[in-house]
């Protein structure tokens, strides 16, 4: 029993695959990690001016009141800087420090954990790109997901199999410059039109993704040297740049 | 017709994003079977053709709600009735993603890729959308 669901949470729409024994043991398990999604979204939305982050932020509540995980989120973000060289900088926004730019893939990490907790034997959680997957729809072949190139909307860049490995992908090409270069706190302008990046741990994919849409070039030296990760960045003038042993088929046509 | 094997290409990935939501349950059930008619075969004309409105999906820019019409399990056209235009961003964004995403639902038949990873906001409500009304459509 392979089960699909779309869930409207994170403003955003996230998907969720289940392959479980029967529908029954499919609907659990996306009920389960449809939960991990909105807990994560009530903590963690800097939208929400009532969540355990915003109140953190505006100093109302200390980090040990808050919920476990946002320590942990917290950690993630420091490693992420670590890795990034920088780039990804959760502390160097306005307004404070501000884990959104990795919660959308941990959250979907965990997400995933959820459906295997519950009992489904294989799964995909897709976070509007950032995706982590377990198993495989069917024996015959792994999950799949394409990179979709900025330029043309319906054409694809690469389709990477989700086997041993997450993908993320940060962009500007739909809302504009959402990230902030951390240098600067301005919207970044490295020339990164999207930035999606394979490896291990979505979590740190999706933070080396919006890494490499705030610093561009520079960012790409510490990305090559993070063990296991690679990316596919597409940049202001139409080119494509691989860091790292990208996995999946290209897309052979591009206009 | 240098754009032409773009063009191809992009038909192939349309099966993408719809196809994969795609009547879940059925489909499961269903298993490998492929109800294929090919594009402009000419098959609008069926006694079976319904009309059916998606949910109205919310996102952070405005709603997107998708109708489709369906004959003999084959899609026969998409429109979006909503689609976030709250701005002159949106509406710029939303005419940028419309007609792709009807280009994608009207090719789905077969698909090999479980999902898009750079997919819009309004592109993944669209195929929320979409999936309530082939859910109607059983």
């Amino acid at each position: 029993m392979h089960l699909k669901h779309a869930e409207p949470v994170m403003g955003t729409v996230v998907s969720i695959d289940a392959v479980a024994d029967d529908e029954g043991a499919a609907r659990d398990a996306v009920a389960a990690a449809c939960r991990v999604l909105h807990e994560a979204d009530e903590v963690f939305s800097t939208f929400r001016a009532d969540s355990a982050v915003s109140r953190w932020r505006r100093g109302e509540v200390r980090l040990s009141d808050c919920p476990s995980d946002v320590a942990l989120v917290l950690t993630a973000c420091d490693r992420a800087k670590e890795v990034s060289g920088g780039w990804f900088d959760a502390s160097a926004l306005p307004g404070g420090t501000d884990p959104t730019g990795l919660v959308k893939g941990w959250a979907a990490s965990r997400a995933l954990d959820a459906l295997a907790a519950a009992g489904a034997t294989a799964g995909l959680v897709n976070a509007a790109g950032d995706a982590a997957a377990a198993g495989r729809p069917n024996p015959e072949r792994p999950w799949r997901l394409a990179v979709r190139d900025p330029f043309t909307t319906t054409g694809l860049l690469a389709v990477v199999p989700l086997e041993g490995r997450a993908l993320a992908t940060s962009g500007t090409y739909e809302r504009g410059a959402h990230v902030l270069d951390p240098t600067s706190g301005a919207a970044a302008q490295a020339g990164v039109v999207s930035a999606s990046v394979a490896g291990p741990d979505l979590t740190l994919a999706d933070a080396l993704a919006t890494a490499l849409v705030a610093g561009g070039e520079r960012a790409v030296p510490y990305v090559a040297a993070a063990a296991g990760y690679s990316a596919l960045v597409v940049l202001a003038d139409r080119r494509l740049v691989t860091v790292g042993d990208f996995p999946g088929e290209r897309w052979p046509t591009r206009p | 017709m240098r754009r032409a094997p773009v063009v191809l290409a992009a038909t192939v990935t349309g099966l993408v994003l719809v196809l994969g939501y795609r009547t879940p349950v059925t489909t499961a059930a269903v298993g490998t079977t492929t109800s294929q008619v090919e594009p402009g075969t000419g098959t609008t004309a069926s006694p079976s053709e319904q009309t059916v409105a998606g949910d109205v999906v919310q996102t952070r820019w405005g709603a997107v709600q998708v109708q489709v019409t369906a004959s003999g399990g084959t899609i026969t056209d998409v429109t979006a009735l909503q689609l976030p235009a709250s701005d002159p961003r949106s509406q710029q964004i939303s005419q940028y993603v419309e007609q792709p995403l009807r280009e994608q639902a009207l090719a789905a038949q077969s698909a090999q890729i479980d999902g898009i990873s750079g997919a819009t906001f309004t592109s993944v409500a669209y195929a929320q959308s979409l999936q309530s009304a082939l859910d109607q459509l059983g």
